[in-house]
């Protein structure tokens, strides 16, 4: 089955239909709601959606009797996201051999968030991105917390991020202690993986353009998107998407793609902004002093230097 | 030693229900405030009392409609089983309601602000409308039946930036379940200062306080629209079928029309199938309009058709081809207007938009930081 790329060169192209569509429980300004929705635009009608327990889950799925999904969708356990990708891809697979089912792409998105795939559903996530199914992609959408339960620490927390967890007080004042953990280059390290990237809600299409690309690269595929929370990261409604979009420019959130052993930035912000811009705006980072945030800034530019090494040399290195 | 318990004939007599209406996050803290210290005023006042909130009613979703309820009961009498209280629809004493769009609004619940409120409650809405104002859009938008009861009206902003204690001052005015010596008593026990006393007592001399006599005829309301319950057909079901009750869910008007629209779980037997709308068409058994606090308003004559605006709409509720705001589904988070190139949308108040009026009250909303409820 040949793989359809299909990349948008401007707004203007993408498809009005939505799959994901409106009528559902999410916060105003969900960044999640726009991921899913973007997502599910750019891999179209021939999808069948899967989703680990979390926030989206709990606020997209049924009101009653009703859902927002135009396409087949269902939920699956909250460690069993990679193993529901995988079993839906084989079982489409054996359908079509036998000839139950007439012969076409289907694609398998499985949505997971950081709860769903960077700490609970890790293993599973890693068992599937070790099989070869073709058009089954994992979407890692990472807010930074388990959101749904009320933003509990998760192994993708930023440094110095108060949450429920993790607050800041007198004796521990810095909030969340541990680094985050990048999902992404893990899943770029595993064998045979055609396609990893890491995206976010800013620049425009370039979400799209990934989910495009992973789906139609011929083997397993997985993105990490960066989602604002409005609810997580004490901020106004309004700033989801600007909020994407000084993740990027500041250099916090680096947007590389991994595609058949050839890593790549796909976005190098210049001048890089202070991170300043993007913490200062954020509630959870408040309690955090001027020299603290230098400090981020500081490892931050050492750790670019690592990331233009990658580019130039198209190898996988820790930064 | 524990003395006897015995039950009232009249349970619900004894029994005094608050319930707090506010949005999803905006308020959660300030209705965790107020919903704490009554609590507390309750107990020391002999009476068993506490507050909780349901996650069905949202208390932590953005802009979301969300309650919080606080519970006085007797110690003297036993509680009793549900089905010995009915009816259980007349439940509440007391609403307190945090900003003036609520006033517009149906709940998270699809209900009314007057669904379960007894007919002689006592109503306390933040607003710097005037009550002759709020009471307008009560029988315009909310009531449906009877109500002899009390509306207070207060600014609670002014008196602290915690807007829990002017709203406790005003509801003391029209409540006499705790005094205020209570509550005062209860904020020493809660450790809570900063003024918050002051601004309680300051609040309780300034609330004006309504009576109401309203009679469901005179009320000018055009009554709860009647819901057809679609006929209990045996499943399994076909995708008509879901609509139709999907249709009759989106008229539901209160939380017992969707109890009483929902079918027996037989007819969803053997598998939870639920169908999503066709590609292309949106979810129409769940609107989200009552989310809205400021609506995006579009000036066409700036507007140079980028489609910014309909691409990052997180609830896709911005027409792709027309560039038309769906005011049925937006949530107004404002993403709209952040992204706009040129400036075209413009984000204004849902009260200003829908009946022309200005609050101050809720300007401030958007001022003040939000607190947070954990």
């Amino acid at each position: 089955m040949s793989g359809e790329r299909r990349q948008f060169k401007s707004v203007k192209e993408v498809p009005p239909e939505d799959y994901y569509t409106s009528g559902r429980r999410t916060c105003a300004g969900c960044g999640p709601a726009l991921a899913y929705r973007l997502v599910l635009k750019a891999a179209g009608v021939n999808t069948v959606v899967l989703g680990p327990t979390g926030c989206m889950y709990v606020a997209n799925a049924h009101q009653f009797l009703t859902s927002p999904y135009a396409i087949p969708w269902f939920h699956t356990q909250l460690g069993g996201g990679g193993a529901a990708g995988v079993g839906t891809a084989a079982a489409f697979r054996a359908l079509m051999k036998k000839g139950k089912r007439r012969l076409e792409d289907v694609n398998v998105v499985v949505f997971g968030g950081d709860g769903g795939f960077a700490d609970i559903g890790f293993a599973g996530l890693s068992m599937g991105m070790s099989y070869d199914y073709p058009r089954l992609l994992y979407v890692l959408y990472d807010n930074e917390s388990y959101a749904n339960t009320g933003i509990q620490a998760s192994s993708t927390t930023p440094w110095g991020a108060t949450t429920t967890f993790t607050p800041s007080g007198k004796v521990r004042r810095i909030g969340n202690e541990r680094m985050k953990k990048n999902v992404a280059l893990i899943m770029a390290a595993h064998p045979g993986v055609r396609y990893v990237a890491t995206a976010t809600l800013w620049p425009p299409l370039d979400l799209m353009n990934k989910v495009s690309k992973g789906l139609g690269s011929g083997g397993p595929s997985f993105i990490h998107v960066l989602v604002p929370c409005p609810k997580g990261w004490f901020t106004p409604p309004d700033l989801t998407v600007e909020l994407s979009r000084l993740a990027v420019e500041t250099g916090l959130w680096v947007l590389w793609e991994h595609e058949n052993g050839r890593f790549r930035l796909t976005y190098k912000p210049s001048p890089r902004k202070h991170v300043k811009n993007y913490m200062q705006l954020q509630g959870r980072f408040a309690h955090l002093p001027a020299s603290e945030i230098d400090m981020i800034e500081e490892v931050t530019e050492r750790e670019w230097e690592i990331w233009a090494e990658m580019d130039r040399t198209g190898k996988l290195m820790v930064p | 030693m524990i003395e006897e318990r015995k039950p009232s004939p009249n349970v619900l007599e004894d029994l005094f229900w608050v319930v707090i209406h506010g949005r999803g996050v905006w308020h959660t803290g300030s209705s965790t405030t107020l919903a704490r210290v009554l609590a507390m005023a309750g107990v020391i006042a002999g009476r068993e009392s506490y507050y909780y909130m349901r996650y069905d009613d949202s208390p932590e979703r953005v802009n979301i409609p969300m309650m919080f309820y606080v519970v006085m009961g007797n110690p003297r009498v036993e509680v009793l089983l549900p089905e010995e209280v009915e009816p259980v629809g007349r439940l509440f004493n007391a609403v307190v309601v945090m900003d003036s769009v609520s006033l517009l609004k149906e709940t998270s619940q699809r209900a009314t602000l007057f669904d379960g409120v007894k007919d002689d409650a006592v109503f306390v809405v933040n607003t710097g409308l005037t009550p002759p104002q709020v009471l307008a859009l009560l029988k315009k938008y909310q009531l449906t039946r009877d109500w002899f009861g009390k509306l207070v009206t207060v600014s609670a902003s002014k008196y602290h930036t915690n807007v829990a204690f002017g709203l406790i001052g005003a509801l003391l005015r029209a409540w006499d379940v705790v005094g205020l010596e209570d509550v005062l008593n209860a904020l020493e026990a809660l450790k809570i200062d900063e003024g918050a006393g002051e601004a309680i007592a300051s609040a309780y001399k300034d609330a004006s306080v309504t009576e109401v006599r309203i009679h469901a005829e005179e009320s000018g309301a055009t009554g709860r629209v009647g819901v057809k319950t679609p006929e209990f057909r045996p499943g399994p079901w076909n995708v008509e079928t879901y609509r139709e009750y999907q249709r009759a869910l989106s008229q539901a008007r209160s939380y017992e029309d969707r109890v009483k629209i929902m079918p027996r779980w037989e007819a969803m037997a053997p598998g939870l199938i639920e169908f999503g709308p066709p590609p292309g068409g949106k979810n129409i058994g769940f609107k989200t309009e009552f989310a809205r606090i400021e609506a995006p308003v579009i000036d066409k004559s700036k507007c140079v058709d980028c489609k910014l605006c309909s691409y990052f709409c997180p609830d896709g509720s911005i027409d792709f081809e027309s560039v038309e705001v769906d005011y049925e589904y937006c949530k107004g988070c404002g993403v709209c207007a952040r992204v706009c190139p040129t400036k075209a949308i413009r984000m204004v108040s849902e009260l200003e938009r829908v009946e022309g009026l200005n609050d101050p009250e809720l300007r401030r909303l958007a001022l003040v930081t939000r607190e947070y409820g954990y």
